[in-house]
């Protein structure tokens, strides 16, 4: 006599028939070095412990170093499309781990304030259609993939005077944290 | 539902699908603080920061002080698919200098980015 599969079993044989693939898909943008807590007195000991900034803004009365960095880790789940061999069905979501450390100088460089912060943040679940052999991202991540502020200032400062989003001076002095550096 | 050459079939073209994918790009200028440099806080001018670097990414003003701050964007992608499991890992590294100078045009202070050791 002839058992009867349980539902488990053929659930299990059909995920098995489905399932062609898992990916992981990491990015990172920029690193802040991990080092002990140190009470700066001036940015001179924040350069000396932290290297450059990432970001750099100078106020009328103040200037701010930023150091940030940008972990994502996308796990994917791809299935068979059963009528088409080389495609696949990808499921995926991402993650973002930010690390960021903020410093602010008087113009004389001695530290107003300080501050550090570490946190994580959903960035979305997708879905996408694509080849087996491909890696496919199923989660936007245009933002993080801007030219850099720094290396767009020479361009930024030949645009049209009428026409630019944000004026002149705040180009040049550099009065706005994402106008230098890198903006996240 | 599949026949067994189908299914024979299928997994032999998936085993010869492996493979490595590898690309890197740079943008920015050229990050020759890199290369041994000889500056110092209270001598170097700027005219010597410029004459070993070139040009910066960027000029700012800090009160009398005056902010040379050069950028390079490095970004390499790394990806190993096996069909089965896949993985891509993409760095970018921004890889940066500053120099701080006084109203004469001396060397104040001056830093690097500190480079990771292996991606985090």
């Amino acid at each position: 006599m002839l058992k009867r599969p349980s539902l488990f079993r053929v659930l299990s044989f059909l995920s098995l028939l489905l399932l062609t693939s898992c990916s992981v898909v990491k990015r990172q943008y920029g690193h802040v070095e991990k080092i002990a807590p140190f009470s700066p007195e001036n940015y001179h000991d924040v350069l000396t412990q932290m290297g450059a900034p990432d970001s750099i803004a100078i106020l009328n009365d103040a200037f701010i170093f930023a150091y940030h960095s940008v972990a994502i880790n996308e796990p994917q789940l791809g299935l068979a499309i059963p009528p088409f061999d080389f495609f696949k069905f990808t499921l995926g979501s991402a993650t973002a781990t930010h690390h960021y450390h903020f410093y602010a100088f008087s113009l004389q460089g001695n530290v107003i304030n300080l501050q550090k912060n570490h946190w994580k943040n959903a960035l979305g679940e997708s879905s996408a259609i694509g080849l087996v052999f491909v890696v496919e991202e199923t989660v936007d991540l245009e933002n993080f993939e801007v030219r850099r502020a720094a290396n767009v200032w020479g361009e930024r400062l030949l645009l049209d005077i009428n026409l630019i989003e944000v004026s002149f001076e705040e180009i040049v002095l550099a009065k706005r944290l994402d106008l230098i550096g890198q903006d996240y | 539902m599949y026949s067994r050459i189908h299914i024979i079939f299928l997994i032999f073209t998936m085993a010869l699908l492996s493979g490595c994918v590898n690309y890197s790009r740079d943008s920015g200028v050229e990050n020759l603080w890199r290369q041994p440099q000889d500056f110092t806080n209270g001598t170097t001018t700027s005219q010597q920061v410029l004459t070993a670097l070139g040009p910066p990414s960027q000029v700012l003003s800090i009160g009398k002080n005056t902010l040379y701050y050069y950028l390079t964007e490095q970004v390499t992608r790394e990806g190993l698919i096996l069909v089965v499991y896949n993985e891509t890992t993409e760095v970018s590294v921004f890889d940066r200098a500053m120099f701080i100078f006084d109203e004469h045009g001396l060397l104040v202070d001056f830093s690097y980015s500190k480079l990771p050791d292996k991606p985090e």
